[in-house]
């Protein structure tokens, strides 16, 4: 005789193994650790004191320079040699990311567009514009080119490469522009800092339209112009993000003080990128579900 | 027989995957332009100068601080963003005898700097024509002092140069000073200046 037993609880779901790494919560980790730094190194140096507000050494410079390239080793890298399936060819975007900002990007802005003499001066409109059309570009195309020939469409199965791949060439472009600003300049630590998180933070955010864009163009479908579209998309942007840069900033100076407040340029770049991956995450996951629906089987009620 | 194994396992990509590749390479040339473009027209931007007393007109640098009607200058120029040495355009007239030449006017501004820059050298002569007249262009070096000392620092290197033509009884200078590093960069800022100088 047979006994079947009767549960008094419903049997626990199996829950499904996610096999790759969660992009969104390592990059969000990377983004806060970076702000809270530079918002300790802010309150120790200017609220309480501790650090001396002119400390200028070479070493803390370039650490803070290099922090965000070891938040996505810790964070990103760590946590894909954790998963299940970890995506081939990170490091080596991230190495190529770096290069191209070095061999290319520093090169064309110092010697053809020498943003450095025309832009700093110029209106807001001109300030986005020429931002957008200058540098702004060319950091988003220098990045599309490592992926479009490294990882991409091969590395690219679900929409979420995009962003992971996408990120870590721009951690790597960013590192090279936060270390140039800390070996080449008489900057202070907690100005080091503040560009530092003005530099990477924009950059993150670019990062995950870049990839947004690349892997929606592989996996979705879509019109001819999809690409170029985001791509300048992302140079606006960009653009607009030095403009409203050069306003937070600088302020109003007076004859008290020059008027001019690092802490909004902070919380701008936070709030751009803030911003941005909440946009892509919520575009993510409705393509993902839209995707999902359009493929499984139709049921009649 | 063996088949053929393509070494390459990159997926083939669709007729609008293709098209985004090549629209994407478009979009770079025309970013590329556009940023040259509007580089130049910031950099290249002009006001027009007009001093009908000494009987110059001059295309100066737009942006530019302006002051006239100084002790040896009809003009000046100077870039208020430049850095650590305001770059400096300067239109001269100086009252000359019937047998002065561009070598004696050149002679005695290197005279006069001489007595207030210890440090001045020529570095070079040669002729040049200016606007069908025939000129003179001298190069020289000095360095300079910040005579504040709040914002002591180390002296400056400055070069320029100048450009002299004779005109109706008088000698028109026109002057080029920018520190040294800088002085190559800029010194297209001269030569549009040259270009658009005129006298009457």
């Amino acid at each position: 005789m047979s006994f079947e037993p009767v549960l008094l609880a419903p049997e626990p779901e199996i829950e499904e193994i996610y096999p790759y790494r969660r992009v969104w919560r390592t990059a969000w980790l990377e983004v806060l650790a970076l702000f809270g730094v530079a918002l300790a190194l802010y309150a120790l140096t200017e609220l309480f004191g501790i650090l001396p507000a002119g400390l200028r050494d070479p070493l803390p410079r370039a650490g803070v320079a290099l922090l965000p390239l070891a938040l996505w080793l810790v964070f990103s890298w760590g946590g894909e040699r954790r998963a299940l399936r970890p995506r081939p060819g990170l490091l080596r975007v991230l190495i190529l990311g770096a290069l191209v900002a070095n061999a290319v990007a520093v090169p064309l802005d110092e010697h053809v567009f020498l943003t450095g003499r025309w832009l700093p001066g110029a209106g807001f409109g001109g300030r986005l514009l020429g931002y957008a059309a200058t540098i702004g570009f060319t950091a988003e195309f220098l990045k599309y080119l490592v992926l479009r020939y490294t990882v991409w469409p091969r590395h690219f199965t679900q929409r979420l490469d995009g962003i992971a791949y996408s990120l870590a060439v721009s951690v790597g472009y960013a590192t090279v522009l936060n270390l140039r600003f800390a070996l080449f300049t008489e900057a202070t630590l907690l100005a080091t800092a503040l560009r530092v998180v003005s530099i990477t933070l924009p950059h993150l955010a670019m990062g995950a339209l870049l990839g947004f864009f690349l892997a929606e163009l592989w996996i979705g479908r879509t019109a001819i112009f999809w690409l170029p579209a985001g791509l300048g998309i992302a140079a606006l942007i960009s653009g607009a993000h030095y403009a409203f840069r050069a306003i937070a900033i600088t302020g109003s100076p007076s004859v008290a003080d020059s008027g001019s407040s690092p802490l909004l340029g902070l919380l701008l770049a936070f709030g751009f990128v803030a911003i941005l991956f909440a946009i892509f995450a919520f575009l993510v996951a409705s393509a993902d579900a839209r995707a999902q629906a359009l493929s499984s089987p139709r049921r009649t009620l | 027989m063996t088949g053929f194994t393509p070494l390459d396992d990159t997926p083939s990509l669709s007729f609008v995957q293709r098209w985004n590749t090549y629209l994407v390479l478009l979009m770079a040339v025309g970013a590329l332009l556009l940023g040259v473009t509007l580089r130049d027209a910031a950099l290249s931007a002009t006001q027009t100068f007009e001093d009908l007393e000494a009987g110059v007109r001059a295309q100066l640098p737009s942006g530019w601080l302006l002051e006239t009607g100084g002790e040896d200058f009809v003009v000046r120029a100077q870039d208020p963003d430049a850095l650590p040495f305001k770059t400096t355009l300067q239109i001269a007239v100086l009252p000359i005898g019937p047998d002065a030449t561009p070598n004696t006017v050149l002679d005695l501004l290197t005279m006069q700097r001489a007595a207030r820059f210890s440090t001045y050298r020529e570095i070079a002569r040669s002729d040049e024509i200016l606007r069908g007249d025939p000129a003179k262009r001298m190069t020289y070096a000095y360095t300079q002092d910040e005579r504040n000392p709040f914002q002591a620092s180390v002296p400056l290197v400055v070069e320029g140069v100048d450009v002299v033509v004779l005109r109706r009884g008088q000698a028109v200078i026109i002057i080029y000073r920018e520190e040294r590093t800088a002085f190559d960069a800029n010194l297209y800022r001269f030569e549009n200046l040259l270009q658009t100088v005129e006298i009457f």
